[in-house]
């Protein structure tokens, strides 16, 4: 009976001692994880507003009106082309408004990092079978 | 020898066979463990990427770098932002061969002097900088020249992607990114609070606005060769500034002499004397003090002769005039003979509360006090009442003109973008200076002047445009020199319900063919600010108004019949 017992004590012994490394480990990771993150993300901030930059010195409003004069049929708006309101155009009594005037300047920004692709053979994506870290990773995020 | 073979005799050898036995569990996961973690090792060796970790390390660092603050237009257009520039160092004791060194960075970087790199190279220093703001392309090559002496620090640098558009309302950073000037200066504690970093500054300044009256106060200064320029554009209901320009302006990005006289923010360190611009507050405070009707009339049938001096009309007509055709013909006279009427402490009162014994309020370093004059005797009084022998700043100016025509309330200028919920003001928060009802009619003959008056070069189709053009002399060595003038014009748009406030000012503008050699405010100033209004009305969204008729015409028409 003794025996059974301390079979099994030590059995759990084992059992819970490899939980600890594992579970360590796993933290580990996910710490290092996360740090890889954190990285990613200021070296995305950084990239944000060097291309935020870039953007405002390309839209300068003189550089802007420089090639809208080369390139497009458009001049600015003039007094007599704005309405008061849609009921002041001439033959529009019954009117639907679908959309309301923008009277904001929204700048558009890329949405994106631009990826620079290199133009070597594309490689096959390498599917990684979901390790021990992954599988409990998952579960830590399901627990929570 | 296998331990099978040995037999311990006696009558403990039972226990010890039983230790043996138990010996082999132990051992028995010793091996297990360790088989294990050999495994292991060699699962890390051949398999896992390492690179991987040691890069996580490296790239965990960069959370350290602090920077300054971004300032955003209105409309989160960029303003001023920091970007990453690595700087040239150099640890002279490990340099072996100094004459090659030098000769290599100055082909990479060819505006250093040689021999001053070379001295660098073999200073008994411990470390020295050759060249801050390296562009990436240098970055590369010095990498790739590969002498362990030359240190690349990372730096940031201060970019003002607008370039000049809006430079002193930004004003600048020196080296070492502290702040010398301008909204970076007043704002330093925002600016430089690393823990505020994603939270930008927005600043009130609109850039399209700021670009349009900059060209246009660029184009007309080229015209009239004036010596220099300043606008302000204003929104009349909540104080924001939304463009101000001083020209001649400088670069932020680039080199700065911080005594040149483009550094000078003309709007807010250079008090000028507006001249006639001052008849609207001469006449709105004989309205508001209600010494002086509308319909009253003043003799300016001939000059008005007060001690030594004589006071002329630049327009004169001749006759009598009543309230609304001294300030549509901005007569100097008949502005002289309302302040007699008015009295002298009363004017003082009304100045001192439309802002104009003090300094501008912004969030600038810098500002100006007004230039008043030592002594209010009558004839100073009169001088003031059209606007000479008092000088202040174009922002002073601006922000009293709003008082006058915003229903009253003196509203500080900002620089700061308010909400949309902040532009309605209740009267309680701003001090009133003149009621409501002198501030319709002064909107009125404001309107007029640019109707019939002297400003008509400042109408624009659609917009009702009011204002009031100024021009003074320049006091040279004490004397009014006639030949060196200061004009001026301040406008507003739309006049029913006034939004905004256009003000230009030139200084020193000769005429051309095109004005018949005149250099006033009606032919210099006017017809840039109708030309700015032009252009920033659809921006604003300012509905156009056809047709509405002023009031107080008939005081104008029925005077000019009379003759």
């Amino acid at each position: 009976m003794i025996r059974v017992v301390a079979g099994f004590f030590i059995v759990m012994v084992m059992i819970s001692a490899a939980t600890v490394y594992s579970l360590k480990e796993t933290t580990q990771q996910l710490k290092a994880h996360k740090q890889q993150l954190s990285a990613d993300i200021l070296k995305d901030r950084a990239a944000i507003k060097v291309l935020r930059a870039e953007m405002a010195y390309l839209s300068q409003p003189a550089r802007l009106e420089k090639l809208s004069r080369r390139f497009l049929a458009l001049s600015p708006a003039r007094a007599d082309q704005m309405a008061k309101s849609v009921t002041s155009i001439a033959g529009r009594e019954n009117f639907k408004q679908v959309a309301f005037p923008v009277d904001e300047f929204p700048l558009l920004l890329p949405q994106e990092k631009p990826v620079f692709r290199k133009k070597t053979v594309i490689r096959q994506p390498r599917v990684r079978k979901a390790g021990f870290y992954d599988r409990i990773s998952l579960k830590l995020e399901k627990n929570e | 020898m296998r331990s099978a073979d040995l037999h311990i005799e006696g009558a403990k050898s039972g226990a010890l066979e039983v230790a043996r036995t138990r010996l082999i569990v132990p051992v028995s996961l010793f091996v297990f463990g360790f088989s294990l973690l050999l495994v292991r090792l060699v699962s890390i060796g051949l398999f896992e990427d390492i690179s991987d970790r040691v890069t996580r390390r490296a790239s965990a660092k960069t959370e350290i770098i602090r920077e300054r603050v971004d300032i955003l237009d209105r409309n989160g257009v960029v303003m001023a932002t920091n970007l990453p520039a690595p700087s040239l160092a150099v640890r002279p004791s490990l340099i072996t061969d100094p004459q090659e060194v030098a000769d290599r960075i100055v082909r990479l970087l060819p505006d250093l002097n040689r021999t001053r790199v070379l001295n660098k190279l073999t200073s008994s220093r411990h470390f020295l900088y050759i060249k801050r703001n390296l562009t990436p392309t240098q970055v590369w090559k010095i990498n790739a020249l590969g002498y362990p002496g030359l240190v690349l620090e990372q730096a940031e640098k201060r970019v003002y992607p607008q370039g000049r558009l809006a430079s002193h309302v930004l004003g600048y950073v020196d080296m070492d990114n502290k702040p010398q000037a301008g909204v970076e200066k007043f704002f330093d504690d925002h600016l430089s609070n690393p823990e505020r970093s994603n939270d930008p500054l927005y600043l009130s300044i609109d850039v399209r606005l700021q670009y349009i009256m900059r060209e246009e106060l660029e184009r007309a200064m080229d015209k009239f060769s004036a010596r220099a320029a300043a606008g302000i554009i204003m929104n009349v209901n909540s104080g924001e500034i939304l463009a101000m320009t001083s020209l001649p302006d400088f670069d932020g990005n680039g080199a700065i002499d911080p005594l040149a006289p483009e550094m000078k923010n003309r709007n807010i360190l250079e008090p000028y004397e507006m001249g006639s611009g001052f008849k609207t507050f001469t006449v709105a405070m004989a309205l508001d003090s209600g010494s002086v009707k509308l319909t009253d009339e003043f003799d300016a049938t001939k000059p008005l002769k007060v001690g030594r001096r004589t006071i002329h009309d630049d327009h004169a007509k001749k006759r009598f005039l009543n309230v609304p055709e001294i300030y549509t013909f901005s007569s100097n006279i008949g502005a002289s003979l309302v302040i007699r009427q008015v009295g002298i402490e009363v004017q003082k009162d009304y100045l001192e509360r439309f802002g104009l014994f003090d300094k501008p309020v912004i969030e600038l370093t810098g500002l100006s006090r007004p230039i008043l004059p030592t002594h209010w005797g009558e004839i100073q009084s009169m001088t003031v009442s059209y606007g000479h022998g008092i000088a202040v700043t174009p922002l002073n100016m601006v922000t009293a003109i709003a008082s006058v025509i915003n229903g009253g309330r003196l509203i500080p200028a900002t620089l700061i973008r308010k909400n949309k919920g902040e532009n309605i003001t209740s009267s309680n928060d701003y001090p009133q200076v003149i009621s409501p009802a002198t501030s319709r009619k002064m909107r009125q003959l404001m309107r007029l002047a640019v109707e019939k008056g002297t400003g008509s070069f400042a109408r624009v189709e659609g917009y009702r445009v009011g204002g009031k053009t100024g021009t003074a002399e320049k006091v040279v060595n004490g004397v009014y020199d006639r030949t060196r003038k200061i004009t001026s014009f301040v406008g507003a748009f739309p006049m029913d319900r006034p939004q905004y406030i256009v003000f230009a000012l030139f200084d020193e503008p000769h005429g051309t063919a095109d004005t018949f050699n005149m250099a006033t405010g009606g032919w210099v100033a006017a017809p840039v600010v109708g030309q700015v209004i032009r252009r920033i009305g659809p921006l604003l969204g300012v509905k156009p108004v056809m047709d509405v008729k002023t009031e107080y015409q008939n005081l104008i028409l029925a005077g000019n019949e009379k003759k």
